[in-house]
Protein backbone atom coordinates (compact mmCIF):
# COMPACT_ATOMS: atom_id res chain seq x y z
CA UNK A 1 0.00 0.00 0.00
CA UNK A 2 1.62 3.43 -1.00
CA UNK A 3 1.17 6.73 1.29
CA UNK A 4 0.40 8.83 -1.75
CA UNK A 5 -2.99 8.57 -1.01
CA UNK A 6 -3.33 9.81 2.56
CA UNK A 7 -4.49 13.44 3.21
CA UNK A 8 -1.61 16.00 4.70
CA UNK A 9 -3.74 15.82 8.18
CA UNK A 10 -4.00 11.85 8.04
CA UNK A 11 -0.30 11.93 7.45
CA UNK A 12 0.73 13.92 10.19
CA UNK A 13 -1.64 12.20 12.46
CA UNK A 14 -0.25 8.76 11.72
CA UNK A 15 3.08 10.08 12.00
CA UNK A 16 2.13 10.78 15.65
CA UNK A 17 0.45 7.68 16.50
CA UNK A 18 3.69 5.89 15.05
CA UNK A 19 6.12 7.66 17.14
CA UNK A 20 3.66 6.61 20.25
CA UNK A 21 4.28 3.16 19.58
CA UNK A 22 7.40 3.64 18.16
CA UNK A 23 8.81 1.15 20.52
CA UNK A 24 7.35 -1.95 19.60
CA UNK A 25 8.72 -4.62 17.15
CA UNK A 26 9.11 -3.22 13.22
CA UNK A 27 7.12 -6.13 12.13
CA UNK A 28 4.26 -5.52 14.84
CA UNK A 29 4.73 -1.71 13.88
CA UNK A 30 4.22 -1.84 10.49
CA UNK A 31 1.29 -3.84 10.51
CA UNK A 32 -0.55 -1.77 13.21
CA UNK A 33 0.51 1.18 11.32
CA UNK A 34 -1.23 -0.45 8.10
CA UNK A 35 -4.47 -0.68 9.67
CA UNK A 36 -4.23 2.98 11.33
CA UNK A 37 -3.53 4.16 7.49
CA UNK A 38 -6.36 2.72 6.32
CA UNK A 39 -8.95 3.61 8.94
CA UNK A 40 -7.53 7.18 8.53
CA UNK A 41 -8.59 7.08 5.17
CA UNK A 42 -11.88 5.78 5.90
CA UNK A 43 -12.53 8.35 8.17
CA UNK A 44 -11.92 10.72 5.87
CA UNK A 45 -13.96 9.67 3.09
CA UNK A 46 -16.57 10.47 5.57
CA UNK A 47 -16.24 13.30 8.06
CA UNK A 48 -13.34 14.62 9.68
CA UNK A 49 -10.27 13.21 12.04
CA UNK A 50 -11.64 14.95 15.10
CA UNK A 51 -13.55 12.81 16.23
CA UNK A 52 -10.69 10.40 16.58
CA UNK A 53 -9.46 12.14 19.60
CA UNK A 54 -5.62 13.17 19.88
CA UNK A 55 -2.90 10.64 18.05
CA UNK A 56 -1.83 9.95 21.71
CA UNK A 57 -5.15 8.87 23.02
CA UNK A 58 -5.48 6.76 19.97
CA UNK A 59 -2.69 4.96 20.32
CA UNK A 60 -3.11 3.84 23.95
CA UNK A 61 -6.47 3.00 22.82
CA UNK A 62 -5.30 0.80 19.91
CA UNK A 63 -2.47 -0.26 22.27
CA UNK A 64 -4.56 -1.78 24.79
CA UNK A 65 -7.30 -3.56 22.50
CA UNK A 66 -4.55 -5.12 20.26
CA UNK A 67 -2.91 -7.09 24.22
CA UNK A 68 -0.20 -4.65 23.91
CA UNK A 69 1.89 -4.12 26.78
CA UNK A 70 2.27 -0.56 28.03
CA UNK A 71 4.28 1.92 27.00
CA UNK A 72 7.33 2.51 29.47
CA UNK A 73 6.90 6.54 30.88
CA UNK A 74 8.35 8.29 27.63
CA UNK A 75 11.74 9.57 28.64
CA UNK A 76 12.24 13.13 27.17
CA UNK A 77 15.43 12.44 25.71
CA UNK A 78 14.17 9.62 23.94
CA UNK A 79 11.78 11.32 21.83
CA UNK A 80 13.56 11.93 19.00
CA UNK A 81 14.50 8.43 18.19
CA UNK A 82 10.55 7.60 18.85
CA UNK A 83 10.13 9.99 16.44
CA UNK A 84 12.54 8.82 13.82
CA UNK A 85 11.95 4.92 14.66
CA UNK A 86 8.01 6.06 13.48
CA UNK A 87 9.35 7.65 10.58
CA UNK A 88 11.42 5.07 9.57
CA UNK A 89 8.29 2.40 10.68
CA UNK A 90 6.08 4.93 7.68
CA UNK A 91 8.69 4.64 5.13
CA UNK A 92 8.93 0.53 5.39
CA UNK A 93 5.72 0.75 4.52
CA UNK A 94 6.24 2.25 1.03
CA UNK A 95 6.47 0.09 -1.97
CA UNK A 96 9.69 1.42 -2.72
CA UNK A 97 11.02 0.06 0.85
CA UNK A 98 10.06 -2.57 0.19
CA UNK A 99 10.88 -3.98 -2.77
CA UNK A 100 14.28 -2.46 -2.27
CA UNK A 101 14.56 -5.04 0.88
CA UNK A 102 13.39 -7.39 -1.50
CA UNK A 103 16.10 -6.54 -3.58
CA UNK A 104 19.11 -6.38 -1.31
CA UNK A 105 19.45 -10.44 -0.39
CA UNK A 106 20.69 -10.75 -4.16
CA UNK A 107 23.52 -8.87 -3.67
CA UNK A 108 24.65 -10.67 -0.71
CA UNK A 109 27.33 -13.34 -3.22
CA UNK A 110 28.98 -9.54 -4.62
CA UNK A 111 29.68 -9.23 -0.63
CA UNK A 112 31.13 -12.44 -0.16
CA UNK A 113 33.60 -11.39 -2.78
CA UNK A 114 34.17 -8.03 -1.58
CA UNK A 115 34.39 -9.18 2.08
CA UNK A 116 37.31 -11.94 1.36
CA UNK A 117 39.19 -9.08 -0.79
CA UNK A 118 39.58 -6.53 2.12
CA UNK A 119 40.24 -9.09 4.67
CA UNK A 120 43.63 -9.43 2.60
CA UNK A 121 43.85 -5.77 2.23
CA UNK A 122 43.68 -4.73 6.08
CA UNK A 123 46.41 -7.10 6.76
CA UNK A 124 48.39 -5.83 4.00
CA UNK A 125 47.75 -2.13 4.82
CA UNK A 126 48.74 -3.40 8.44
CA UNK A 127 52.54 -4.42 7.52
CA UNK A 128 53.06 -2.38 4.52
CA UNK A 129 53.38 1.34 4.22
CA UNK A 130 53.17 1.82 0.66
CA UNK A 131 49.95 2.24 -0.85
CA UNK A 132 51.57 0.53 -3.99
CA UNK A 133 51.52 -2.59 -1.84
CA UNK A 134 48.05 -2.62 -1.07
CA UNK A 135 45.70 -1.82 -3.48
CA UNK A 136 44.77 -3.08 -6.01
CA UNK A 137 46.40 -6.21 -5.13
CA UNK A 138 47.57 -6.62 -1.40
CA UNK A 139 50.97 -7.71 -1.22
CA UNK A 140 51.96 -10.46 1.47
CA UNK A 141 55.49 -9.97 2.46
CA UNK A 142 56.20 -7.64 -0.34
CA UNK A 143 55.21 -10.60 -2.65
CA UNK A 144 52.36 -9.22 -5.26
CA UNK A 145 52.17 -13.64 -6.19
CA UNK A 146 51.48 -14.13 -2.72
CA UNK A 147 49.27 -11.59 -2.38
CA UNK A 148 47.00 -12.68 -5.70
CA UNK A 149 47.07 -16.43 -3.64
CA UNK A 150 46.12 -14.92 -0.69
CA UNK A 151 42.89 -12.90 -1.75
CA UNK A 152 41.49 -15.68 -3.83
CA UNK A 153 42.08 -17.91 -1.05
CA UNK A 154 40.42 -15.09 1.50
CA UNK A 155 37.41 -14.83 -1.47
CA UNK A 156 37.04 -18.15 -1.81
CA UNK A 157 37.01 -18.95 2.05
CA UNK A 158 34.26 -15.77 2.23
CA UNK A 159 31.94 -17.53 -0.20
CA UNK A 160 32.05 -20.27 1.49
CA UNK A 161 31.42 -19.27 4.63
CA UNK A 162 28.62 -16.88 2.85
CA UNK A 163 26.46 -20.19 1.39
CA UNK A 164 26.49 -22.01 4.16
CA UNK A 165 22.71 -23.05 4.46
CA UNK A 166 22.49 -22.61 8.09
CA UNK A 167 22.25 -18.91 10.11
CA UNK A 168 25.25 -18.94 12.50
CA UNK A 169 24.16 -18.65 15.91
CA UNK A 170 25.93 -17.68 19.04
CA UNK A 171 29.58 -16.73 18.80
CA UNK A 172 29.74 -17.89 14.60
CA UNK A 173 27.61 -14.92 14.67
CA UNK A 174 29.17 -12.35 16.91
CA UNK A 175 31.96 -13.77 14.92
CA UNK A 176 30.75 -13.35 11.48
CA UNK A 177 29.23 -9.20 12.24
CA UNK A 178 32.51 -8.88 13.46
CA UNK A 179 34.55 -9.78 10.42
CA UNK A 180 32.24 -7.84 8.41
CA UNK A 181 32.59 -4.25 10.32
CA UNK A 182 35.91 -4.96 10.48
CA UNK A 183 35.85 -5.32 6.37
CA UNK A 184 33.79 -2.20 5.98
CA UNK A 185 36.18 0.06 8.15
CA UNK A 186 38.89 -1.32 6.10
CA UNK A 187 37.45 -0.23 2.96
CA UNK A 188 36.74 3.35 4.66
CA UNK A 189 40.35 3.78 5.90
CA UNK A 190 42.05 2.13 2.87
CA UNK A 191 40.02 4.31 0.41
CA UNK A 192 40.87 7.19 2.96
CA UNK A 193 44.52 6.68 2.51
CA UNK A 194 44.26 6.09 -1.14
CA UNK A 195 42.58 10.02 -1.08
CA UNK A 196 45.13 11.38 1.17
CA UNK A 197 48.35 9.96 -1.11
CA UNK A 198 47.80 10.86 -4.15
CA UNK A 199 48.47 14.42 -3.06
CA UNK A 200 52.07 14.60 -1.95
CA UNK A 201 52.20 14.89 1.58
CA UNK A 202 54.76 17.60 1.60
CA UNK A 203 56.81 19.52 -1.49
CA UNK A 204 59.56 22.02 -1.46
CA UNK A 205 59.82 24.20 -3.85
CA UNK A 206 61.81 27.13 -4.47
CA UNK A 207 61.22 30.53 -5.37
CA UNK A 208 61.97 33.82 -5.00
CA UNK A 209 59.57 37.12 -5.78
CA UNK A 210 61.07 37.60 -9.13
CA UNK A 211 61.56 33.38 -9.66
CA UNK A 212 65.76 33.58 -9.30
CA UNK A 213 66.54 30.84 -12.37
CA UNK A 214 70.14 29.53 -12.77
CA UNK A 215 70.91 27.74 -16.20
CA UNK A 216 70.42 24.21 -14.56
CA UNK A 217 67.49 24.86 -12.63
CA UNK A 218 65.75 27.19 -10.16
CA UNK A 219 68.27 28.98 -7.64
CA UNK A 220 68.33 27.57 -4.93
CA UNK A 221 71.20 29.19 -2.80
CA UNK A 222 73.67 31.83 -3.35
CA UNK A 223 77.03 32.15 -1.88
CA UNK A 224 78.21 35.43 -2.01
CA UNK A 225 82.27 35.37 -2.08
CA UNK A 226 84.87 38.42 -2.73
CA UNK A 227 87.04 39.27 -5.10
CA UNK A 228 89.48 37.22 -3.63
CA UNK A 229 87.58 34.27 -3.36
CA UNK A 230 86.89 34.55 0.36
CA UNK A 231 83.25 33.54 1.24
CA UNK A 232 80.98 36.43 2.71
CA UNK A 233 79.01 35.86 5.82
CA UNK A 234 76.15 37.76 7.21
CA UNK A 235 75.39 39.44 3.91
CA UNK A 236 72.46 40.98 2.64
CA UNK A 237 71.67 40.76 -0.85
CA UNK A 238 68.85 42.78 -2.84
CA UNK A 239 67.12 42.82 -6.12
CA UNK A 240 67.04 45.75 -8.41
CA UNK A 241 64.05 46.98 -6.51
CA UNK A 242 65.56 47.23 -2.99
CA UNK A 243 63.75 43.88 -2.23
CA UNK A 244 65.79 41.65 0.04
CA UNK A 245 66.14 37.89 -2.54
CA UNK A 246 64.47 35.48 0.08
CA UNK A 247 64.31 31.67 -0.08
CA UNK A 248 60.77 29.89 0.42
CA UNK A 249 61.10 26.58 1.99
CA UNK A 250 57.23 24.99 2.47
CA UNK A 251 56.92 21.93 4.82
CA UNK A 252 53.49 22.08 5.49
CA UNK A 253 53.94 25.57 5.87
CA UNK A 254 55.94 28.51 4.35
CA UNK A 255 59.10 29.86 5.84
CA UNK A 256 61.15 32.57 4.12
CA UNK A 257 64.79 32.49 4.06
CA UNK A 258 67.75 35.04 3.05
CA UNK A 259 70.62 33.96 1.68
CA UNK A 260 72.90 32.58 1.94
CA UNK A 261 70.82 30.00 3.26
CA UNK A 262 74.06 28.09 4.85
CA UNK A 263 76.96 30.02 6.11
CA UNK A 264 78.66 26.99 7.51
CA UNK A 265 79.05 25.65 4.16
CA UNK A 266 80.67 27.76 3.01
CA UNK A 267 83.96 26.69 4.74
CA UNK A 268 83.44 22.86 3.96
CA UNK A 269 82.87 23.90 0.00
CA UNK A 270 86.79 24.59 -1.38
CA UNK A 271 87.30 28.08 -2.43
CA UNK A 272 87.13 28.19 -6.24
CA UNK A 273 90.56 29.23 -8.05
CA UNK A 274 91.04 33.09 -7.47
CA UNK A 275 91.04 35.13 -10.81
CA UNK A 276 94.28 35.14 -11.76
CA UNK A 277 96.48 37.93 -10.72
CA UNK A 278 100.26 38.21 -11.47
CA UNK A 279 102.69 37.56 -8.92
CA UNK A 280 105.85 38.91 -9.50
CA UNK A 281 107.11 35.98 -7.53
CA UNK A 282 105.73 33.43 -9.28
CA UNK A 283 106.12 34.20 -12.99
CA UNK A 284 108.45 32.23 -14.60
CA UNK A 285 111.29 33.76 -15.93
CA UNK A 286 111.93 32.91 -19.09
CA UNK A 287 115.32 30.99 -18.83
CA UNK A 288 117.42 32.71 -21.81
CA UNK A 289 119.34 29.73 -23.71
CA UNK A 290 122.66 31.15 -24.33
CA UNK B 1 -21.53 4.69 34.77
CA UNK B 2 -21.33 4.93 31.56
CA UNK B 3 -21.53 1.84 28.47
CA UNK B 4 -17.81 2.46 27.52
CA UNK B 5 -16.90 0.81 31.01
CA UNK B 6 -19.11 -1.93 30.26
CA UNK B 7 -18.04 -2.07 26.45
CA UNK B 8 -14.60 -2.86 27.61
CA UNK B 9 -15.26 -6.25 28.84
CA UNK B 10 -17.73 -7.43 26.09
CA UNK B 11 -15.99 -5.67 23.04
CA UNK B 12 -14.60 -9.28 21.93
CA UNK B 13 -17.87 -10.92 22.08
CA UNK B 14 -19.12 -8.33 20.27
CA UNK B 15 -17.06 -7.75 17.66
CA UNK B 16 -16.79 -11.95 17.40
CA UNK B 17 -20.56 -11.72 17.12
CA UNK B 18 -20.50 -8.87 14.09
CA UNK B 19 -17.24 -10.97 12.24
CA UNK B 20 -19.30 -14.40 12.40
CA UNK B 21 -22.83 -12.41 11.06
CA UNK B 22 -20.79 -11.86 7.85
CA UNK B 23 -16.74 -11.36 7.54
CA UNK B 24 -15.75 -7.61 7.26
CA UNK B 25 -12.77 -4.78 7.25
CA UNK B 26 -12.19 -2.85 10.16
CA UNK B 27 -14.44 -0.02 9.32
CA UNK B 28 -17.04 -1.87 8.14
CA UNK B 29 -17.04 -3.83 11.57
CA UNK B 30 -17.02 -0.82 13.49
CA UNK B 31 -19.82 0.94 11.55
CA UNK B 32 -22.32 -2.51 12.15
CA UNK B 33 -21.60 -2.02 15.77
CA UNK B 34 -22.35 1.25 15.51
CA UNK B 35 -25.06 0.56 13.69
CA UNK B 36 -26.44 -1.96 16.19
CA UNK B 37 -26.65 0.40 18.86
CA UNK B 38 -23.09 0.18 20.26
CA UNK B 39 -22.28 4.27 19.73
CA UNK B 40 -20.00 4.57 22.03
CA UNK B 41 -17.19 1.91 21.03
CA UNK B 42 -13.92 3.74 20.27
CA UNK B 43 -12.31 3.48 16.88
CA UNK B 44 -9.19 2.24 17.82
CA UNK B 45 -10.57 -0.31 20.35
CA UNK B 46 -12.40 -2.36 17.72
CA UNK B 47 -8.88 -2.23 15.27
CA UNK B 48 -6.86 -3.51 18.12
CA UNK B 49 -9.51 -6.06 19.37
CA UNK B 50 -9.79 -7.29 15.74
CA UNK B 51 -6.18 -8.11 15.70
CA UNK B 52 -5.93 -9.41 18.92
CA UNK B 53 -8.51 -11.83 17.85
CA UNK B 54 -6.68 -12.46 15.46
CA UNK B 55 -3.65 -12.84 17.36
CA UNK B 56 -5.01 -15.19 19.23
CA UNK B 57 -6.22 -17.72 16.54
CA UNK B 58 -9.92 -16.65 16.54
CA UNK B 59 -10.16 -14.68 13.42
CA UNK B 60 -8.36 -15.24 9.63
CA UNK B 61 -7.82 -12.54 7.67
CA UNK B 62 -7.54 -11.93 4.04
CA UNK B 63 -6.65 -8.77 2.21
CA UNK B 64 -8.79 -7.65 -0.72
CA UNK B 65 -7.34 -5.89 -3.50
CA UNK B 66 -9.13 -2.49 -4.48
CA UNK B 67 -8.45 -0.80 -7.97
CA UNK B 68 -9.78 2.32 -6.49
CA UNK B 69 -8.39 2.45 -3.25
CA UNK B 70 -6.00 0.92 -0.65
CA UNK B 71 -6.25 -2.74 -0.52
CA UNK B 72 -8.63 -3.91 2.37
CA UNK B 73 -7.83 -6.33 4.88
CA UNK B 74 -11.55 -8.54 5.37
CA UNK B 75 -11.27 -10.69 8.76
CA UNK B 76 -13.19 -13.59 9.00
CA UNK B 77 -13.96 -16.25 12.19
CA UNK B 78 -12.76 -19.52 12.16
CA UNK B 79 -13.90 -22.83 14.40
CA UNK B 80 -12.02 -21.67 16.99
CA UNK B 81 -13.88 -18.16 16.68
CA UNK B 82 -16.87 -19.28 16.81
CA UNK B 83 -16.21 -21.72 19.89
CA UNK B 84 -14.68 -18.68 21.74
CA UNK B 85 -17.91 -16.85 20.38
CA UNK B 86 -20.38 -19.86 21.98
CA UNK B 87 -18.47 -19.87 24.91
CA UNK B 88 -18.71 -16.20 25.50
CA UNK B 89 -22.18 -15.95 24.73
CA UNK B 90 -23.05 -18.21 27.28
CA UNK B 91 -21.17 -16.67 29.80
CA UNK B 92 -22.63 -13.12 29.15
CA UNK B 93 -25.83 -14.80 28.86
CA UNK B 94 -25.44 -16.05 32.42
CA UNK B 95 -23.97 -13.03 33.68
CA UNK B 96 -26.88 -10.34 32.28
CA UNK B 97 -29.66 -12.96 34.37
CA UNK B 98 -27.44 -12.77 37.29
CA UNK B 99 -27.21 -9.39 37.16
CA UNK B 100 -30.78 -8.99 36.03
CA UNK B 101 -31.59 -10.86 39.14
CA UNK B 102 -29.96 -9.16 41.83
CA UNK B 103 -30.98 -5.69 40.44
CA UNK B 104 -34.21 -7.35 40.73
CA UNK B 105 -33.62 -8.30 44.11
CA UNK B 106 -32.97 -4.63 45.49
CA UNK B 107 -36.29 -3.45 44.52
CA UNK B 108 -38.34 -5.77 47.15
CA UNK B 109 -37.23 -8.53 49.25
CA UNK B 110 -34.96 -8.61 52.22
CA UNK B 111 -31.31 -10.16 51.40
Amino acid sequence: MTTTTLAPEATAFLDAVAAELADLPDDVLTDLLDDVEQHLAEVLAEGTLADLGSPAEYAAELRAAAGLPAREAPDESWALVRAVRGRHARLAQTRTYREVRAFLPELRPAWWVARGYLVVVALARLTHDSVREVLPIPHVSGNVLLGLVAVAAAVVASVKWGRRRRAPRGWARTGAVVVNAFAVVTALVVLGDVQDRTSPEFYYYASTPDGLQGPYGPVTDIRPYDRDGKPLHDVQLFDQNGNPLVYQVCDRFCSRLTFPLMPSLDELVPTPTPSPTPSPTTTPTPSATP
Amino acid sequence: MDTSQLLKGVLDLAVLAVVADGDGYGYDVLRRLRAAGLEDVGDASVYGTLRRLYQGGNLTSYVVPSDEGPHRKYYAINDAGRALLERSTKTWTSFADTMNAVLGVRGGKAA
